[in-house]
């Protein structure tokens, strides 16, 4: 008994330091939204539930009353818990596939709010009805006939949260989202292979630890989004860039399948220097849903590269259809964008490579030639520019 | 059933090692076994793995059994002993950036104490003395059992006085905060041992699992928070610190400096991107070597743009503020580190107060004074050309 003890507090308490940790980053570092407040609580439920969980284990077979009582009231709260946790977790995944808050309210309320509040209902009416679990005279827990119920609720609502993850998935365009629902879908299957084995082998915990090791999972997942992600325009950041450059070069290399693309905005420190900063992000940010708008539909991957560079890295199999990408972004025509009572027209300059260059043999190479095209295009737009307005003031440069 | 309790108590804290690993490549850029984190999680986890394996062979009849249980057994000591070790190296890592291993200093005494350490273990099977195992093939711990002990403890104590030490004498807040973290670090291994060593509760590796996840989760925090590029904070951390600032209600005026690089659209656009971002890691370190010991926020603001914020005592600090950074940039200029000579513009707007919008105004302010600046800066330049 005293071995089953000590070996239940060493389990669980590393569970709950590992909740612990991860509550305690949540609350200092992730941005405050719908989604990582839904995450936060469930950190924090399921440490709740490992304790009472915890304490169902040690009081078992005490017959002191106070234990009794306890006994009860860890119970409860437990199995009001399994359900919860796995109710929060569908609204958790229905919140990541559509972003819409009157929708989410009523799923709340209707999906999750009322099966929870009936299983409350159950769960505390086992104290007479003996149905999900008791506690006899003697303090033993002694499992009831509804016992294997609120386990299936709870499986009910995360193949239900796998099964709208895959549906956001089958619509995502975006690569990255997709490869969160993806995760998402799959999510599930930990905690129910940690049940599986529990079920199956005696004496081994696996339920909880498993839920918490697939909590730990989605964590990072949503720290390497924000570490890879630019805060400004939403594309990529040059980290994310460099790792997913390299990554794909050497594949590339064999094939002539990625293009490289360099975009620069013309006159860009012009437009900050006499709008100010503000008008300045302003139009980076039009400029970048205009190229998830554009280019976001093909496989290709966008991201910010510096102030006001751009890269892009597009797959395809064709030779045109790159050519004609690089043909819209080079547009003398530009594009109008209002910022304020203002309408500015903005030029882009790019440049382009294929990653099969045969004299460019590094990742580095291949930048500085797609970024040298990329300024050949910039001069001639200058040429073009100085020949229409001479008086163009000295800042373009 | 003892030795499956053993695998059982070991199953969270390996799972968590395990999605820990498989995340390091994401994380970690090179081989993980030459970075200093990328190393203790890989010692964590096969610690754990060979602790379960040695306790499962514990009490096996045969041979075979027998010579797995020496095996792994011995593999066990020698992990313990190198997290230890590696664990110190780590904390002198985060807190100096060196690495001691480098160091002929610390390498030799370490060298010695280790190799005394190998031949004691190495004659363990024939000596007893660490472990042995008795007829049964049950692990007995031996009567230098101590040697190994003590070894990882004093590892322990040194892990702890590095960060303390550096707290007390270390007057810049970000390093202080960086002695905290290794502190809080150093705790679950640390306390994990203790009840392990006194009330033979197994948590040591369980504890050592947990550090490696704080240690994870840090990295992580701090690339969320700062610029690939150059290191300073980023503007993710530049909202944080504004929004600590409004939840303390910290009412303590503070001046917004902001730089920008003269002509840096020409450097890259004549030299390319290299060149362009050499300058830029060259004015990160210019200001972090000239204001990185004081409690000063030092962050990249946008493509050529940086921003210092620190405490404000009149126009006269800030304006003497300015100054240092560009005697600080003229003789970096001189010494020839810089490959292309370069020189920035700044201007200086006032943080009265803890709303957005009232740091939107100090920016502004700085903002136009730094165009002022640039314009002047260029009038002057314009006879020489």
């Amino acid at each position: 008994m005293l071995v089953n003890v000590s070996r239940y507090f060493q389990i669980d308490l590393i569970i709950i330091l590992a909740m612990f940790i991860l509550f305690i980053n949540a609350v200092q570092s992730l941005p405050f939204s719908r989604s990582s407040s839904i995450i936060k609580r469930q950190i924090l439920l399921l440490s709740i539930l490992v304790v009472c969980d915890y304490t169902g284990w040690v009081l078992d077979g005490n017959p002191a009353g106070y234990a009794i009582t306890l006994s009860w009231t860890a119970d409860i709260v437990y199995f009001f818990l399994t359900v919860t946790v796995g109710g929060m977790w569908m609204l958790y995944t229905f919140n990541e596939a559509y972003d819409d808050e009157v929708f989410l309210d009523k799923v709340s309320k209707c999906a999750v709010g009322l099966p929870v509040a009936v299983s409350a209902v159950i769960d505390i009416s086992s104290y007479w009805s003996h149905l999900v679990f008791y506690i006899d005279d003697q303090g033993n827990y002694i499992r009831g006939e509804l016992f294997l119920a609120q386990y299936l609720i709870s499986f009910v609502y995360l193949l239900a949260a796998s099964a709208i993850s895959y549906k956001a998935m089958k619509k995502e365009k975006n690569v990255e989202k997709r490869n969160r629902f993806q995760l998402l879908t799959l999510f599930p299957l930990i905690p129910i292979f940690g049940a599986v084995i529990q079920n199956y082998v005696n004496g081994v915990l696996t339920l909880w630890p498993m839920t918490a090791v697939g909590f730990l999972i989605v964590y990072i997942n949503i720290q390497h989004e924000q570490i890879s992600m630019d805060a400004l325009t939403g594309l990529n950041n040059r980290r994310r860039f460099n790792q997913f450059f390299k990554d794909k070069f050497t594949d590339g290399r064999n094939s002539r399948n990625y293009y490289l693309i360099m975009i620069d905005v013309d006159e860009f420190k012009s437009i900050n220097d006499n709008y100010g900063h503000i008008s300045g992000d302003q139009i980076l940010r039009m400029i970048s849903s205009w190229f998830k708008a554009e280019f976001g539909k093909k496989t290709s991957f966008i991201a910010r590269f510096g102030g006001d560079e751009f890269a892009i890295i597009l797959q395809c199999r064709q030779d045109e259809e790159a050519y004609e990408m690089l043909e819209a972004l080079n547009s003398t025509e530009g594009r109008v964008y209002k910022t304020g009572e203002m309408a500015l027209r903005v030029t882009l300059s790019a440049g382009g490579a294929w990653f099969d260059e045969p004299a460019e043999q590094t990742p580095e190479a291949l930048l500085a030639l797609a970024d040298a095209r990329m300024y050949d295009v910039k001069r001639r737009h200058k040429r073009e520019k100085d020949l229409k307005l001479p008086e163009v003031s000295e800042d373009a440069e | 059933m003892e030795n499956f309790t053993h695998v059982s108590i070991d199953f969270f804290p390996f799972m968590v090692m395990v999605v820990l690993f498989f995340n390091c490549k994401k994380t970690i850029t090179g081989p993980l076994m030459k970075d200093p984190f990328g190393v203790l999680a890989m010692l964590t986890l096969f610690g754990l793995v060979v602790d379960d394996i040695a306790w499962c062979l514990s009490g096996e009849e045969g041979t075979a059994a027998y010579a797995f249980g020496i095996f792994f057994n011995m593999l066990y000591f020698l992990i313990d002993v190198m997290l230890a070790f590696y664990w110190i190296r780590y904390i002198w890592f985060e807190l100096h950036g060196t690495d001691i291993v480098r160091s002929r200093k610390v390498m030799i005494p370490v060298g010695c104490i280790a190799s005394a350490y190998l031949v004691v273990l190495l004659s363990s099977p024939f000596t007893g003395a660490i472990f042995y195992l008795d007829e049964n093939n049950v692990y007995i711990r031996g009567h230098y059992f101590i040697f190994s002990f003590i070894i990882i403890f004093a590892s322990m104590i040194i892990s702890m006085l590095i960060p303390a030490v550096h707290y007390l004498s270390e007057p810049s807040r970000a390093t202080k905060r960086t002695c905290i973290y290794l502190i809080l670090f150093n705790l679950p291994f640390f306390a994990g041992a203790v009840v392990q060593a006194i009330w033979s509760i197994w948590l040591l590796w369980p504890g050592a699992s947990m550090s490696i996840l704080i240690a994870f989760i840090n990295i992580r925090n701090r690339q969320i928070t700062s610029d690939p590029l150059t290191g300073l904070n980023n503007r993710n951390a530049l909202s944080r610190f504004l929004k600590d600032r409004a939840d303390h209600y910290d009412k303590q005026p503070m001046v917004v400096i902001m730089m920008d690089i003269d002509n840096f659209k020409r450097i890259n656009d004549r030299y390319g991107h290299t060149a362009g971002d050499e300058a830029l890691w060259n004015m990160a370190d210019v200001m972090r070597e000239t204001f990185g010991h004081r409690p000063v926020f030092l962050s990249r603001y946008g493509g050529d743009e940086f921003v210092m914020i620190k405490d404000y005592s009149g126009e006269a600090d800030a304006k003497e503020t300015v100054r240092q950074l560009r005697d600080a940039l003229d003789k970096c200029n001189k010494s020839g580190r810089n490959a292309i000579q370069f020189g920035i513009s700044a201007g200086y707007g006032v943080l009265d107060g803890v709303r957005n919008i009232e740091f939107a105004d100090a920016v502004r302010d700085a903002d136009d004074m730094m165009y002022d600046d640039k314009a002047q800066r260029r009038e002057e330049a314009m006879p020489c050309l």
